[in-house]
């Protein structure tokens, strides 16, 4: 009977994996560690509606009304010119005073890669923009190198490993485009120069390859150079914060970057959904912010209000002769069921887009604490 | 699940996939928990990318199981966790019983020479015995050369039929007719 090792090995693997099934909820456990490591800006990405892929993922996505400007930014005519600078002021003085806190307070050693950290974090996304289901409170435990972290489910401590490669030897910069950790953005953030206009100018050839997530939707003006930079230091203090806090020299240094970008603003008096009190830094007038913390200048969270524009329809945006390029070709040779999704999609009606100033989406830290365990608080 | 940036497609991909892409990530990662963490972890880099990938997801995740086992996985791990000398020595010995369970160790003795192949190697084994690709299929998944395919199965297939030699495998140039099973 003849035997060849091809045929051991196929017939081998199949016997081997025959019937395996993934965990039920293997796709929300990635989706915890995404969300808790990456930030992308998340312009309202709704789904849902029927569809071919790449109709759906437009046509499920609508707009309160045509296109409409940009939110608006300092500095437009005279009248607000005086306002601008009155507002660029403050924001010199307040992320000052924070950098000049963090500078002496802040995280006095660098962990180490298996410290366990505590988190507490709510999380709210405005129903039906923003994910399903309104505000939800997460306890995670996670090491400072990201490779273990343990959750409740189902009333059971459940652990995981991330098979995250060993990125010691890697540089700061590569191990963090690897793998976005509290340990690499800790790293990269030690990396940075301290000077504001050097450190801008190494994070503006970072920020410039950078996807820009969802993307501005039709109708709202694409992101600056300066609000991609802003953008890049958020995500990287961010996930910093998703630990125990960037090097206290590095933040402060961040802080005072940060400070020097045109257009930047901070909101105080802002009270979080933890019920804390917070200061609202951001670079679009205050729809999308960075949380600090008032006392320990800590960055505590991400929030984000509606400008009140929303994406457009299929319709829409092919009416305004802005077919999306990967459409493109869907829509020059269409399968004959594609032609009737298409035709669905054409018909959908833009929904009411949540009114300007209305919070969509906010993730802040209710507690961070250094633990000797997973289970411990 | 809460899918806050709109992850639906995944969800259901999973869901009606899920059981062919553990398959490859438990073939590749040498083991079923080691494969849940594959696809787990590529589930999350497919998430990072989302805006860019979400019309193809199921392409992208594949490519994204194979890169990870090949470039990453091996960076962690340079030896999967079945690895298991102990119970290799003791399939070969029962070698020479050709009974039922024969096949049984066999199977046993050939996944874990599998799982002790380099990454490269195993995973173009995957691709061409598992998957069914073509070798220039497999060179276009895996980002290399029909050249490097063609060497890293010829290498790994040289690999595991040594360390099967005592079940008498015939060679793959006797160019005889592959019927699937035949040895149970």
């Amino acid at each position: 009977m003849t035997r060849t090792i091809e045929n051991l090995l196929a017939v081998s693997m199949r016997e081997e994996v025959a019937g395996l099934t993934p965990a039920p909820d293997l796709v929300a456990r990635a989706a915890r560690r995404h969300r808790q490591y990456t930030r992308v800006r998340r312009a309202a990405s709704v789904t849902g509606t029927a569809g071919i892929a790449a109709a759906a993922a437009v046509a499920a996505i609508t707009a309160s009304n045509a296109p409409a400007a940009a939110p608006s930014h300092p500095a437009a005519s005279h009248a607000q010119t005086g306002q601008a600078a009155r507002r660029a002021v403050l924001a010199a003085q307040v992320m000052g005073t924070a950098a000049a806190h963090v500078a002496g307070e802040g995280v006095a050693s660098e962990p180490s890669p298996g410290q366990w950290i505590y988190s507490k974090t709510v999380d709210y996304g405005y129903p039906g923009i923003v994910g399903p289901s309104g505000m939800v409170t997460d306890q995670e435990w996670i090491t400072f190198d990201g490779i273990h972290s343990a959750y409740y489910g189902n009333g059971q401590l459940v652990q995981h490993t991330s098979p995250i490669p060993s990125l010691g030897a890697l540089k700061p910069w590569t191990a963090w485009n690897t793998w976005p950790t509290p340990k690499t953005a800790y790293d990269v953030l030690a990396s940075l120069p301290t000077s504001p206009q050097a450190l801008l100018r190494v994070i503006a050839g970072h920020a410039a390859g950078q996807n820009s997530a969802a993307g501005p939707f039709p109708g709202v003006a694409p992101r600056t150079e300066a609000q991609r930079e802003f953008d890049y230091l958020t995500q990287i203090l961010w996930n910093a914060a998703g630990g125990v806090g960037g090097p206290p020299a590095a933040e402060a240094a961040a802080y005072r970057a940060m400070a020097t970008l045109p257009g930047i603003t901070v909101q105080q008096g802002i009270k979080d959904l933890a019920g804390g009190q917070a200061i609202g830094v951001s670079d679009d007038g205050g729809y999308d912010q960075f949380l600090i913390d008032p006392v320990s200048y800590q960055v505590i969270g991400l929030r984000q209000l509606s400008t009140g524009i929303g994406p457009m329809t299929l319709g829409q945006e092919i009416a305004a002769g802005k077919i999306p390029p990967r459409l493109r070709k869907i829509l020059a040779h269409p399968t004959k069921a594609e032609r009737a999704k298409i035709a669905r999609a054409m018909k959908q009606r833009p929904v009411a887009y949540p009114p300007k100033g209305t919070l969509i989406d906010e993730n802040v830290h209710v507690q961070i604490t250094e633990v000797p365990a997973p289970g411990d608080r | 699940m809460r899918s806050k940036e709109g992850f639906e497609g995944l969800g259901a991909l999973v869901a009606d996939r899920g059981g062919a892409l553990l398959a490859t990530a438990t073939l590749l990662a040498g083991g079923p928990a080691a494969g849940e963490d594959l696809l787990q972890a590529a589930l999350e880099r497919v998430m990072r990318h989302w805006s860019r990938v979400k019309d193809e997801p199921e392409i992208y995740l594949r490519r994204t199981i194979y890169h990870l086992a090949v470039d990453q996985w091996r960076a962690r791990r340079r030896r999967p966790e079945v690895l298991d000398e102990t119970k290799l020595e003791v399939a070969a010995l029962r070698a020479g019983q050709p009974d039922v369970t024969d096949a049984v160790h066999l199977r046993l003795a050939l996944i874990q020479g599998l799982a002790q192949l380099p990454p490269r190697q195993r995973a173009v084994l995957v691709l061409r015995y598992w998957e069914q690709f073509s070798e220039s299929e497999a060179a276009d998944m895996l980002g290399c050369s029909l050249g490097t395919v063609k060497s890293s199965a010829s290498r790994g297939l040289a690999r595991l039929r040594e360390i099967t030699a005592a079940w008498a495998v015939e060679d793959t140039h006797a160019n005889k007719p592959i019927v699937n099973g035949a040895w149970s």
